[in-house]
């Protein structure tokens, strides 16, 4: 429907347009702002010629042309000026044709426009439909939530006239029950007044009797009130004699009491002080006693650490008097088994030089080598035979070898000192 | 071994200790710090020692020569303490350093001495031109003693002695009173060219003229008994053989026959010489039995063949260049196949033999040098290290080398010990000395 509507305020619209549109009238160029060279394509043709040359010079040869005729001036003058009405023409007729095109194109873009606006016009419809869709949905949805807040607030609402009715019940309930027991009490306070007038009345009765009997025995009462007073006074005065008399003994019994209190409680106190000071000294004798035995504990423990300490002491001193002495024995030991070692080796380097100078092998015997095993006795003589353990020479070179030991004897004897076993006295040469 | 080599082992001798178990060694020069090192690393557990000697030493037995009358010049003790040297088995303790030694005869604790000698030899003149000597032994205190009885040469006493305290130390007989002939050349350059032959003491003292010509005399060789010299003569202007008894004069004629009679040599029985000679052109080796004149040729080949030396009394070694070069080769004594025995060099030649050792000329890059080897072993030694050194001879103990060697523009005498560690030049009568020859040892 929108739609439409919309259409036919396009129609109508457009009709104005067309019914107020001046067709003669020059537009213009300026007002319209459409450029002139697309409105004039052939402007070129509308330039006045230019003339060509330097301006500024003389030419070196002027062409002079010959002066034309009026009539020919005229005509010239008519061909131009139709020339120029044709000119105009054809300026009115593309004008007119530009118009129409304007027009059309105008139109075409109106058009254009219309069906853009309908179009928007329509997308505008749906979004407001939309929108009132979405609003309606929205004040739906707002409407639930109201709705369903004012159900929750009825609900409390109720929930508060229940609580409220309930209070009111409860209070009337509880109005009641006061009433009740008002009433009761009430009741019972009239049950009470009128047993209580019923009681004054009988009390009166018995008052006004009793007042008679009272009167009647007042003065019975007053002289044996006054007998009694004097009784009484005299009852009070042994009765403040006795209250004195008790009061003295008690006040003597109190004394009494407070004297016994005060011994029990100075006994009793002594006997405490008597006792604290026994167990105070008890305490002390045991404290005295606990320390005498810590002291003899600790002068026990002291004694035996002492003696442990000296114990150990002595321990430590002999063993590293034991220490020492093993050291000293591994020294003396080491240094005697240096000191013969030594000796060993300058008595082996005796022989050895010994038997070198001894020794003659047979030339040419370059590379030969031996290996002669000895043991020398005491006396320097070989004890053991001289064993050629091996021999790469000739047997004459093997028996320069043999000869050479033969020769040395009796070799350098064994230092004494050591008492070198036979195996220190056993002595391996390479001689080569 | 070249000498030179040799020479430089001896001077740096090496005495070695090595540790069976610690396997390290000690220099004899570092010996007391290495020894002090040993002792602080050394423990318990180290027993055995384990010694090395090396050949090469120039370390001698040291032997202290006390004075012994001075009779002589040099006194008996200078005798003795230079053929001991010569050796090259002693090293003679200077007498400084036992200056105050007691007398022969006098309580000697020789054992206080034992760091600086091994032995100690003290001795006197007896009165009639002998010698008592006392040879004791600083390890023991071992006393040995001998009298030498007196000798027409007052020198020889002392040599005896030497050979006695030779014997006694090394178990090897001296050969210290023995002789030795040569030849002498005198005016060899004018009209009164002569040759001597000559006989001295093993030092070259006592030198007596035997023989003397105005023709060459050569080859001088003893004779087993040291009685006779055989040698060769051109005193009928061509070579010829003979023998001469040294204390007779005189002589018989072995071999003159056409050709070269040369190099006699005595067998050592004395029963033959092998000789040189060139019958048939071409030298060659021959016997000549001494009593029968019998003559054997021994080698038959195209080559020279000279220079004979008995080695016992079953073979000859000889010079021969038939391998192309003149080497040793050695052939049966009588005759057969000979064998090379030298190989190394292209000189080898004038070999003597003694106590199984050769010495001969060994020839390398035109120097000639002795040379010594064992019969039983194939390398050699050089002892001598002139240019010119010829004719070497041994001592019939085969300890020492006497050779002729180029000094001062004459070839002198030169003695030389078998290991290289003694060279002595001996005195020698004026003229060039040639070819000497070692005698046996003497029987009177």
């Amino acid at each position: 429907m929108a739609m439409i509507g919309a259409i036919l305020f396009h129609v109508l619209i457009v009709g104005l347009f067309v019914l107020s549109f001046d067709w003669t009238e020059k537009p213009e160029m300026a007002e319209a702002g459409i450029p002139v060279s697309i409105i004039l394509p052939n402007a070129e043709a509308l330039e006045l010629p230019t003339k060509i040359g330097n301006t500024e010079k003389e030419p070196e040869k002027q062409i002079v042309e010959p002066e034309p005729s009026e009539e020919s001036i005229k005509a010239a003058e008519a061909i131009e000026k139709k020339q120029e009405q044709q000119q105009l023409a054809t300026i009115a007729r593309q004008e007119a044709a530009l118009k129409i095109k304007e027009a059309t194109e105008k139109r075409l873009l109106e058009q254009a426009r219309a069906k853009k606006k309908l179009a928007d016009q329509k997308l505008a419809d749906q979004k407001l439909a939309e929108q009132k869709k979405t609003e309606q949905e929205k004040a739906k949805r707002e409407k639930e939530k109201q709705a369903e807040k004012a159900e929750q607030e009825r609900k409390a609402e109720e929930q508060k006239i229940v609580e409220k009715a309930k209070q009111k019940e409860e209070a009337l309930a509880k109005e009641k029950t006061e009433k009740e027991a008002k009433r009761k009490a009430e009741e019972k306070a009239k049950k009470i007044a009128e047993a209580k007038r019923e009681a004054q009345a009988k009390k009166d009765a018995q008052a006004k009797r009793d007042e008679q009997a009272i009167k009647d025995a007042q003065a019975k009462k007053n002289a044996k009130k006054k007998e009694e007073r004097k009784k009484r006074e005299k009852a009070k005065r042994l009765a403040k004699e006795k209250e004195a008399k008790e009061k003295k003994q008690a006040e003597e019994r109190a004394a009494k009491i407070k004297a016994e209190k005060e011994e029990a409680e100075r006994l009793a106190k002594k006997r405490a002080a008597e006792k604290a000071a026994a167990i105070k000294a008890a305490k002390l004798k045991a404290e005295k006693e606990a320390a005498e035995k810590l002291a003899a504990k600790k002068a026990e423990y002291h004694r035996k650490w002492k003696e442990a300490q000296e114990k150990k002491k002595a321990d430590a001193i002999a063993a590293e008097a034991r220490k020492k002495a093993a050291a000293e024995a591994a020294s003396n030991k080491e240094a005697l088994v240096k000191a013969k070692r030594g000796a060993q080796i300058s008595w082996g380097s005796k022989i050895q030089r010994h038997v070198k100078r001894r020794w003659h092998p047979p030339p040419g015997t370059s590379g030969k080598s031996a290996k002669v095993k000895i043991t020398v006795s005491a006396s320097g003589y070989i004890s053991s035979g001289i064993k050629v353990l091996s021999c790469s020479g000739s047997d004459e070179f093997c028996a320069s070898v043999k000869d050479a030991f033969e020769q040395a004897e009796p070799l350098p004897r064994p230092p004494s000192k050591f008492n070198f076993n036979k195996s220190d006295r056993t002595i391996t040469f390479i001689m080569d | 071994m070249r000498n030179g080599n040799k020479m430089d082992k001896v001077s740096n001798s090496k005495t070695q200790i090595i540790e069976k178990r610690g396997g390290w060694s000690i220099k004899k020069a570092f010996l007391p710090l290495f020894s002090v090192i040993f002792i602080l690393l050394s423990s318990s557990t180290y027993a055995e020692l384990e010694l090395h000697i090396s050949k090469t030493s120039d370390d001698g037995i040291p032997i202290y020569i006390a004075n012994i009358s001075a009779g002589i010049p040099g006194g008996h003790n200078g005798i003795i303490e230079a053929d001991l040297k010569r050796s090259g088995r002693f090293t003679i303790v200077n007498r400084s350093k036992i200056p105050n030694i007691a007398s022969y005869g006098e309580t000697l604790n020789a054992g206080a001495y034992q760091d600086i000698a091994d032995y100690i030899v003290r001795g006197k003149d007896n009165g009639n031109g002998g010698l008592f000597i006392e040879l004791v032994s600083t390890t023991d205190n071992a006393k040995t003693n001998y009298t030498i009885t007196a000798n027409e040469n007052p020198r020889r006493p002392a040599h005896k002695a030497a050979d006695l305290i030779y014997e006694k130390i090394t178990r090897r007989k001296g050969a210290f009173d023995t002789r030795l002939a040569y030849v002498t050349v005198t005016n060899s350059t004018s009209k009164n060219r002569t040759f001597r032959l000559y006989i001295s003491d093993s030092d070259g003292n006592n030198p007596q003229s035997i023989l003397s010509s105005r023709r060459p005399i050569m080859s001088p060789a003893w004779s087993p008994d040291g009685s006779e010299l055989a040698y060769v003569s051109f005193e009928k202007n061509t070579s010829a053989i003979y023998v001469q008894n040294i204390f007779t004069g005189a002589k018989r004629l072995i071999s003159a026959r056409e050709g070269i009679n040369g190099a006699p040599a005595w067998s050592p029985d004395g029963s033959r010489i092998a000789m040189s000679l060139s019958i048939n052109g071409n030298p060659e080796i021959y016997t000549i039995n001494t009593k029968s004149g019998a003559l054997k040729r021994i080698t038959n080949s195209s080559a020279i063949d000279t220079e004979p030396a008995w080695n016992g009394t079953g073979s000859i070694i000889f010079t021969s260049n038939r391998g192309g070069s003149p080497q040793l080769y050695r052939i049966s004594a009588n005759g057969g196949d000979a064998q090379r025995i030298t190989f190394d060099g292209k000189y080898n030649s004038a070999a003597d033999i003694a106590n199984n050792k050769i010495a001969f000329i060994s020839g390398n890059r035109g120097a000639f040098h002795v040379a010594i080897k064992s019969m039983s072993e194939s390398g050699k030694n050089m002892l001598s290290n002139g240019r010119l050194d010829e004719s070497p001879t041994l001592a019939p103990n085969g300890a020492m080398v006497a050779y002729t060697t180029l000094r001062n523009g004459q070839n002198t005498l030169a003695v030389v010990s078998d290991n290289g560690k003694s060279r002595q030049f001996l005195t020698s009568p004026a003229g060039d000395v040639r070819e000497p020859a070692w005698s046996p040892y003497l029987h009177k």
